[in-house]
């Protein structure tokens, strides 16, 4: 035994010698922007508490005043570059004296399963900033879990200039004129291609999704080049879910109506299921039901797939260097549509700062706080990790922004604000993928997802 | 030793069992009789029975309990097997070199299982190691499907359990009396005789202990089905509680949670019955 | 069984011992390699073995930035460390009583751990890391307190009562978690006890009590009663023959049950994740990389899966034979 804690005191030191040295040798790295942002922005990071008190306002640094007693904030979302860029944003606050911020994150699902369970015990809310997308807004807004947050926002309308975040990003958290959130990210859904590649094969931009199913013929299906000619996302229960919204609605469809009655059961919803399957049969392949997001990521980053329909957030970090080298060879355009004058198929999404109504500590406090993540200067440099809402950030954006502004425009809006959505997508996600295995057909998925959800939907009291 | 003195001594552990673990049984029971989504948690509305025959009618309930008595059938025998042939291997080498493998081989019972799980995944990324030697050698793409994930979520079963065994086979192994494999060995018995005949109804006690613990513990796979499906059920590789899991945060259905896992645990009792019993005669015969 | 003598036959044997430790380790070693990868070499399709090493998934996970005199910060952390480890190692030949230099190092891992976050800026993950350790070392604590004093007692007393308390407590042992977590929680709303370190300490205490007093039993069950019977005549009452007599005896047994407590807690996802809002511990914490939301969370897993098995690593490096002895305890006794 004495000769094991002998060699292992041995290792131990070796090791820790080798630590300090290579720690040595490391340049400071940057957190978590990539080589893209501007260097002064970095310097400015870590802030000394002395900064407080001059009388200078430094936007780059939290300017509040520290408040009479010590105060814990607790924040709960998920993590993806630019949602992390605003947590960091957001620690920024606890330089200030007595406050104290903590950003927990979590995979999403997870994440809203904790807010979930946090808030429906009733009692205080253990969490005084939630992050959410636009389901978290019918959800728990409409559950009474959120403060709106009306007069907080009229009152630093000027000071933080919220004027500079436009309506509709606003829209996706009103419900019934309350506002529940402050909306930070956008997103959508555009085309990320190989600019080098389709020049090559002599292909046009598409503007239809048939256009997308020739030259992916063109590319052929199992040229040994790539991963697949083109992908979508259906790599999950969810993923169906949301690539059949965008394509039911810009076939003329929709989800329930106004009476929560169930409405994509109908023959745009089978146009839709049938052009998903065509995507994946002559696009795709048996691989595409396992081709995840990241995959896809991955792939367009490391030269293994041409092109995709995909988020905007994932086309953000085409620019970093760290991730690919072919930043200069991608290009974008907005989403393709089902025919001339349809929508394009992407939806509109906003992730959005919310404060629960059961918080024990002063809102007006918390809103600040988030007034200073989300102010001009930090949401300009986000604009280079993913899609922010200030108009004024735009010209900060990366080279995806105006795809992506163009496919918002031009493409099916966002989800209803209906409480019963959630119902809708967790049945879709649940029957859609049976598609693609061959089990069900379009019609008896939908009509089987129809039926369950109206069970379930009148079960909860959404349907008389 | 008195009787009040057995519960001085005893009282804070027994205080503590029936607090935090007879109580909430008796709670899970109650609630799972009631409707209770994250909407009324505060007011959970009385159904009698029909969550729990909910569960009963449910096809993706008995899916995952399928799956989870495949698993069964699959990692309890396997990790017995495995474990017996290395503790075996192990027996044979210096007692320096057995330290070394000892602890190599403890490695995969102690990592958190959610790390362990991320790390055999990890192996079959796009990125990982195994999947291109995958590639490499059987020519075809490694693919996430039915039959991939559930043989990652069984392979991996293995790999974690393996270790348990391995070691008790091998303490029963220091066990063997030398005489009558001497005797063995002069009577002229192979050493697959010897195993056979000596060395396997020595072992059969510890063989029942490890069957059973292993089986409890198989039945409540959770976290590398947890991470491995994450929790898609396309792959319809649900073992009984990450579908409870799902009921509960996913679906939302938190009566019918509670219900699923009482009929769960009855699943197990099963089991466990025929095994309390004789575990309670055993125990009144040593008094 | 006797050695196999064949020279072949001794060369099968570490062959096939070594290919058993290579699919034990190989999950944890391309991990390990993995967290030392940049972004582009992590995610390439085909392995590299060869690449330039990074530490910057550790820097992220650990440090929120980077200190600009990092190396001399890490040298002198190191080296308290180092001293602190000796001490523990070679407590025998320093001439001052072993009860003292434990306690010394005890306090001087927790200035350590209250130091680092003073002199360098931690990242989150860091307080997931002390959650970690408050909830570990407050299980184990507890339960083997009160396990022993119930291992005892179940291993003196001849009567029904401990008959049944043991069968139930088998019985409690196959119950899933989450027959009781949903339970747990209202019980931590209505105490309002939710998301701190005491509920989810005596949540695990009590699911792991089945197990802990088994497993002290059996270990109680091979001290003969005469040894307390003796002290007892000479005038203790029971607990003190209990405190003064037997537990000196019964240190390794208790070791032993102490690792398995300390595996549970370190290990529980499921309990932390549904008690804890935002005191959460390093599974819940790692849990974050594990949904494919980021192909950045590949590298930053692994670097977080190794850093939270290196603990570990070095509890089975020291214990190993105390584990194995806990493992095979029920063994023995069959």
């Amino acid at each position: 035994m004495k000769s094991t804690k002998f060699l292992l005191l041995s290792l131990l030191v070796i090791a820790s010698l080798l630590l300090s040295a290579c720690g040595a040798t490391e340049e400071p790295a940057a957190p978590t922007e990539p080589a893209a942002a501007e260097p002064t922005e970095e310097a400015a990071a870590p802030e000394p508490t002395e900064e407080v008190a001059e009388p200078e306002v430094d936007p780059s640094a939290c300017n509040l005043e520290p408040p009479a007693e010590d105060t814990e904030i607790n924040m709960i979302g998920w993590s993806f570059p630019i949602t992390d860029f605003y947590a960091d944003e957001l620690m920024k606050c606890d330089d200030v004296e007595n406050l104290d911020i903590n950003t927990n994150l979590l995979a999403s699902a997870d994440a809203k399963e904790q807010v979930r369970l946090a808030l429906s015990a009733g009692g205080d809310s253990p969490y005084d900033i939630v992050h959410s997308a636009n389901a978290g807004v019918a959800e728990w807004a409409a559950a009474g879990w959120m403060m709106p947050l009306n007069d907080l926002v009229e009152k630093y309308w000027d000071e933080y200039n919220l004027g500079d975040i436009p309506e509709i990003a606003w829209d996706g958290a009103t419900i019934d004129g309350q506002i529940y959130g402050v909306p930070i990210v956008a997103n959508t859904f555009h085309l990320i291609y190989r600019r080098d590649v389709w020049d090559e094969m002599g292909l046009d931009v598409p503007e239809t999704f048939d256009d997308v199913i020739d030259i992916c013929g063109t590319i052929g299906l199992d040229n040994p080049d790539w991963d697949m000619p083109f992908a979508i996302n259906l790599s999950a229960g969810w993923a169906w879910e949301i690539e059949f919204f965008q394509l039911l609605r810009a076939y003329g469809g929709d989800y329930i109506d106004e009476n929560n009655n169930a409405l994509f059961n109908s023959e745009a919803g089978v146009k839709a299921l049938e052009m998903i399957l065509e995507i994946a049969n002559n696009c795709m392949g048996p691989d595409g039901y396992s081709y995840s997001l990241d995959d896809q990521e991955v792939a367009l980053e490391l030269g293994t797939l041409p092109s995709s329909n995909n988020w905007a957030s994932r086309a953000a970090n085409m620019s970093d260097p760290e991730r690919t080298d072919l930043g200069d060879v991608i290009d974008y355009a907005p989403a393709p549509r089902v025919s001339a004058d349809s929508p394009r198929v992407a939806s509109a999404w906003n992730d959005f700062y919310m404060i629960p109504a059961s918080v024990t500590n002063d809102p007006d406090l918390i809103f600040r706080i988030i007034m200073e993540a989300a102010d001009e200067q930090s949401q300009q440099e986000a604009a280079a990790v993913g899609m922010t809402t200030r108009a004024s950030a735009a010209e900060y954006g990366g080279p995806y922004l105006p795809a992506a502004l163009q496919s918002l425009a031009e493409g099916i809006g966002a989800y209803s604000k209906s409480q019963a959505n959630g119902i809708v997508q967790a049945k879709l996600a649940e029957f859609l993928p049976l598609v693609g295995t061959g089990e069900l057909t379009p019609q008896e998925a939908l009509d089987a997802a129809a039926a369950a959800y109206t069970e379930e939907a009148t079960a909860q009291g959404y349907i008389e | 030793m008195r009787r009040s003195t057995f519960f001085r001594f005893a009282g804070p552990s027994i205080f503590i069992m029936t607090l935090l673990m007879l109580i909430p049984l008796i709670m899970a029971i109650y609630l799972g009789m009631n409707y209770v989504t994250y909407n009324n948690v505060t007011q959970p509305q009385w159904v009698g029975l029909r969550n729990y025959i909910e569960v009963l009618q449910d096809n993706r309930f008995w899916q995952s309990f399928l799956f989870t008595g495949g698993y069964m059938l699959f990692v309890v025998p396997a990790t017995m097997i495995v474990g017996f042939g290395v503790a075996l291997l192990l027996d044979q080498v210096s007692t320096f070199t057995r330290g070394i493998y000892l602890s190599l081989f403890l490695l995969p019972f102690v990592i958190v299982p959610i790390v362990g799980t991320l790390m055999f995944k990890q192996l079959f990324e796009p990125s990982g190691l195994l999947t291109y030697l995958y590639q490499t050698i059987l020519g075809t793409k490694f693919r996430y499907t039915e039959v991939s994930v559930k043989v990652l979520i069984l392979l991996y079963g293995l790999w974690y359990v393996a270790p348990f065994a391995l070691v008790t086979y091998f303490a029963g192994l220091q066990t063997l009396s030398k005489d009558q494999l001497e005797a063995a060995s002069i009577d002229g018995a192979s050493v697959w005789q010897k195993i056979r005949h000596i060395v396997i109804p020595h072992l059969r006690s510890l063989t029942i202990l490890i069957l059973l613990i292993s089986t409890m513990d198989a039945y409540r796979v959770f976290d590398s089905v947890f991470v491995l499906t994450e929790m898609n059920p396309i792959y319809k590789a649900d073992t009984v509680m990450t579908y409870t899991f799902q009921t509960a945060v996913t679906v939302l259905r938190l009566g019918k949670a509670n219900a699923m896992a009482i009929l769960t645990i009855v699943g197990i009792m099963i089991v466990l019955i025929p095994n309390l019993i004789q575990s309670y005669r055993q125990q009144v015969e040593e008094r | 069984m006797e050695k196999v003598k064949s020279p072949t036959g001794r060369v099968l044997i570490h062959v096939a011992l070594i290919l058993f430790s290579v699919y034990s380790m190989t999950p944890f070693f391309w991990t390990l390699l993995q967290s030392f990868k940049n972004l582009k070499d992590a995610n390439s399709r085909v392995p590299k073995f060869i690449f330039t090493p990074t530490w910057a998934n550790y820097e992220e996970l650990w440090l929120r930035s980077l200190p600009e005199n990092g190396a001399t910060i890490a040298f002198f952390l190191m080296a308290a460390l180092v001293i602190l480890v000796c001490l523990l190692l070679f407590a025998k030949y320093i001439p001052v009583r072993n009860g003292v230099i434990y306690g010394f190092v005890i306090v001087g891992f927790v200035v350590l751990l209250w130091a680092i976050p003073r002199v360098l800026d931690m990242a989150k993950f860091y307080d997931y890391f002390i959650n970690t350790l408050i909830v570990t070392v407050g299980t184990v604590t507890v339960s083997i307190t009160i396990g022993c004093l119930a291992g005892y007692g179940l291993a003196r007393y001849a009567g029904m009562a401990a008959v049944v308390v043991l069968v139930a407590a088998l019985g409690f042992r196959a119950l899933p978690r989450l027959a009781f977590v949903l339970p747990y929680y209202w019980i931590g709303a209505a105490l309002n006890l939710l998301d701190t370190h005491l509920l989810v300490i005596l949540t695990l205490v009590a699911v792991n009590q089945p197990f802990t007093i088994w497993m002290l039993r059996s270990f109680f069950m091979e001290i003969p009663g005469e040894l307390e019977e003796a002290a007892m005549v000479d005038g203790c009452n029971r607990l003190t023959a209990f405190i003064r007599v037997i537990m000196p005896i019964m240190w390794p047994g208790v070791i032993s049950t102490a690792l398995f407590s300390l595996l549970l807690a370190y290990n529980e996802f499921l309990l932390v994740r549904l008690l804890t809002q935002t005191n959460w511990t390093l599974p819940v914490a790692i849990s974050r990389y594990t949904g494919g939301e980021d192909p950045r969370h590949l590298t930053l897993a692994a670097a977080s899966a190794v850093s939270a098995t290196i603990p570990i690593m070095l509890v089975i490096l020291f214990f190993q034979k105390n584990l194995v002895k806990g493992l095979t305890a029920g063994a023995v006794k069959g």
